[in-house]
């Protein structure tokens, strides 16, 4: 008799578990559905900004290339970098000219490097803005200047951020 | 016989040594098939075989056991929960009647209240051994009853309605037939005892046997008195012809009263049982209508009787959720499946590359923002030169364009007076408010002036100084 009770409990317990796990089912469905058709809106609107800037984005991401300097290897790339400080730095009758790369700091896209330099604070602040300018992947980052007293020649160490990217010879610009 | 097989209530009636098989219809009247006894029924050969067809395929509902069958006691009790009143007697009936286990699971209960304000129980329960065989055998053939009831309950539902106040105090009901009589006694509307008398035989008068009744009933009322320590307020009497009332009640020295209308009815609409016994003259009514009396039932059963429509209607409930429930899914399914194909084939290489795009876009956006917001530190270096008193020279300089754009100096100022100091500095703080705009005003208090090492200087004196501020 207790037997019948139970096999009616249990029959009871199992269709509402199946209802709750169908319902619990359906829930996740709806959500999936729900997601999947906001990620088909949000790929729409995607779309459709990309082609209505498209020429504005083609040529933010050309300008970006500016920040980047392109390489076909990180010592190919540094030694270009080290080669054009020297001479800029050269350029500005700046003396001591020694130019240092941070290889342990490495990030994988960028790489500290130092410049350091003596001559007269003029010349190295036209230095500073011919880096500013010209040197768009080597943003400075800190600039130490020591002057030993009133008219001497300042000593300088200007650190850099040598943005680097690894190019395949065909894909380099 | 089609009659009472679609509509009857199958009744099983229990004699001193037989049982009777009952079918009756909704309105009371009924078929008593042939009786069985105990020996054959309780014996280890019987089989289903032994009840009679009719009976067998009949869901089984009452069986009327003889009163004596039964037990009741009266339980102080206080409070009115169902659940501690019915642990309380099933512990009490476990404590009274160790030998029968299975009296705790064929009782029922009232609760009960004194005009004094007491509060009990009382409870009727099962105590014959033979009815437990009798239970046992009928469940090997599912065809155990679901009420129990005794003549003296079916009595008493009748009277209840009847007789007005028929629950307060000590009433008496004699039913009397031709050669014996039933004296039935309650208490405030309970069954509290009754007993079976066999009559002398009728020789023309009714003397012998009105003096036997009235000896008989003496003896039962002064056990009334023992039991229920009250006494017997009103007596009722159903005789059908065979004794005066009056006479009775003359005997009696107390009155007497008949039920009105009761032997009317009975002998019109109802079964009456025509065997010698405990049966004779058992009335029965219409015991479809179970909730007219009261009964006992096998309190597992019971319990399974009060959970199955909740188990039901939740199985019933529960299967049409189920199937709401599934139909939702394959329509969702259904639906899933169109999105879901534009999303994994074409759409999502298409949607890859514009979130690339858009990721290369936004990191070339935040990349531009950056560079614009970076302080040149040629042009800081510019500014904080033109900023710069005559007697105020730069000896070491930081510019720090990230990660916080900032600018530390240590220089030397000079001055041929101590108030010069003062003055040379605030020109300082103010030429360096004039070229670095946006940046936190700076005041004489964020120059640190290292006063124990000034030294004398061209005729004047000089102290090294430093200050940091950041850059906007």
């Amino acid at each position: 008799m207790m037997d019948r009770m139970n096999k009616r409990w249990i029959v009871v317990v199992a269709i509402w578990a199946a209802a709750l796990a169908i319902n619990y089912w359906n829930i996740s469905k709806m959500y999936q559905i729900r997601e999947a058709r906001e990620e088909k809106v949000f790929l729409t609107m995607d779309e459709q900004f990309l082609r209505a800037h498209s020429e504005e984005i083609a040529e933010s991401l050309k300008k970006r290339e500016a920040f980047f300097h392109s390489a076909e290897a990180l010592n190919l790339g540094l030694l270009t970098v080290e080669n054009e400080l020297g001479v800029l730095a050269t350029r500005y009758d700046l003396a001591e000219v020694d130019v240092t790369s941070m290889l342990d700091q490495d990030t994988g896209s960028s790489i500290p490097v130092v410049l350091s330099c003596e001559g007269s604070l003029k010349k190295i602040v036209e230095c500073l803005e011919a880096l500013h300018s010209d040197y768009a992947y080597a943003p400075v980052t800190k600039v130490s200047v020591e002057i030993e007293g009133r008219g001497a020649p300042a000593r300088c160490e200007v650190r850099l951020n040598y943005r680097y990217r690894i190019v395949r010879p065909e894909t380099q610009t | 016989m089609r009659l009472f097989k679609k509509h009857s209530t199958p009744i099983t009636l229990i004699g001193h040594d037989e049982i009777y098989f009952v079918l009756q219809g909704g309105s009371g009247e009924g078929q008593i098939l042939d009786p069985l006894s105990f020996d054959r029924l309780l014996s280890d050969e019987a089989d289903l075989s032994a009840i009679p067809k009719t009976f067998q395929h009949q869901a089984h509902s009452v069986m009327v056991v003889p009163d004596y069958w039964l037990g009741n006691d009266r339980f102080p009790f206080q409070s009115r929960k169902r659940s501690l009143a019915e642990a309380f007697v099933e512990r009490k009936l476990r404590a009274d009647f160790p030998d029968i286990p299975d009296v705790k699971d064929f009782y029922e209960y009232v609760f009960h209240q004194t005009s004094e304000g007491e509060t009990a129980v009382f409870a009727y329960f099962l105590r014959e051994p033979t009815f437990f065989q009798l239970y046992d055998q009928l469940v090997r053939w599912n065809l155990h009853p679901r009420r129990i009831t005794t003549p003296a309950f079916l009595w008493a539902s009748q009277l209840k309605e009847r007789i007005p106040d028929f629950v307060k105090g000590g009433n008496a009901f004699v039913h009397v037939l031709a050669k014996e009589c039933f004296l039935y006694f309650f208490f405030e509307g309970h069954f509290l005892f009754s007993r079976q008398i066999t009559l002398p035989e009728f020789e023309g008068d009714t003397t012998d046997q009105i003096e036997t009744l009235t000896y008989e009933t003496n003896q039962s009322l002064y056990l009334f008195s023992q039991k229920a320590k009250a006494e017997v307020d009103r007596i009722f009497m159903a005789s059908f012809g065979h004794v005066e009332t009056g006479d009775l009640a003359e005997k009696l020295g107390r009155e007497v009263q008949e039920v009105p209308g009761l032997e009317e009815e009975l002998t019109k609409a109802s079964t009456t049982i025509g065997q010698p016994g405990l049966l004779s003259g058992l009335y029965l009514p219409d015991l479809s209508q179970s909730h007219k009396f009261t009964s006992i039932s096998y309190k597992p059963m019971e319990r399974e009787q009060e959970w199955k429509p909740v188990q039901k209607m939740g199985i019933a409930v529960g299967f049409v959720l189920l199937l709401l429930l599934a139909g939702e899914g394959v329509l969702l399914w259904q639906w899933s499946r169109p999105v879901g194909t534009e999303t994994t084939s074409g759409g999502r290489a298409r949607a890859r590359e514009a979130v690339e795009a858009l990721r290369q876009y936004n990191e070339a956006l935040d990349l531009f923002l950056k560079e614009t917001q970076r302080p040149s530190a040629g042009k800081t270096i510019i500014h904080l030169a033109r900023s710069l008193p005559e007697d105020v020279w730069i000896k070491e300089l930081v510019v720090e364009t990230e990660p916080t754009p900032g600018v530390s100096l240590a220089g030397t100022v000079r001055a041929e007076q101590p108030t010069q100091f003062r003055e040379t500095l605030s020109e300082f703080l103010d030429g360096l408010k004039d070229h670095f705009q946006g940046t936190r005003s700076l005041g004489l208090q964020d120059i640190d002036v290292d006063a124990d090492n000034c030294k004398a200087l061209d005729g004047g004196r000089s102290c090294v100084i430093a200050l940091e501020f950041g850059l906007p």
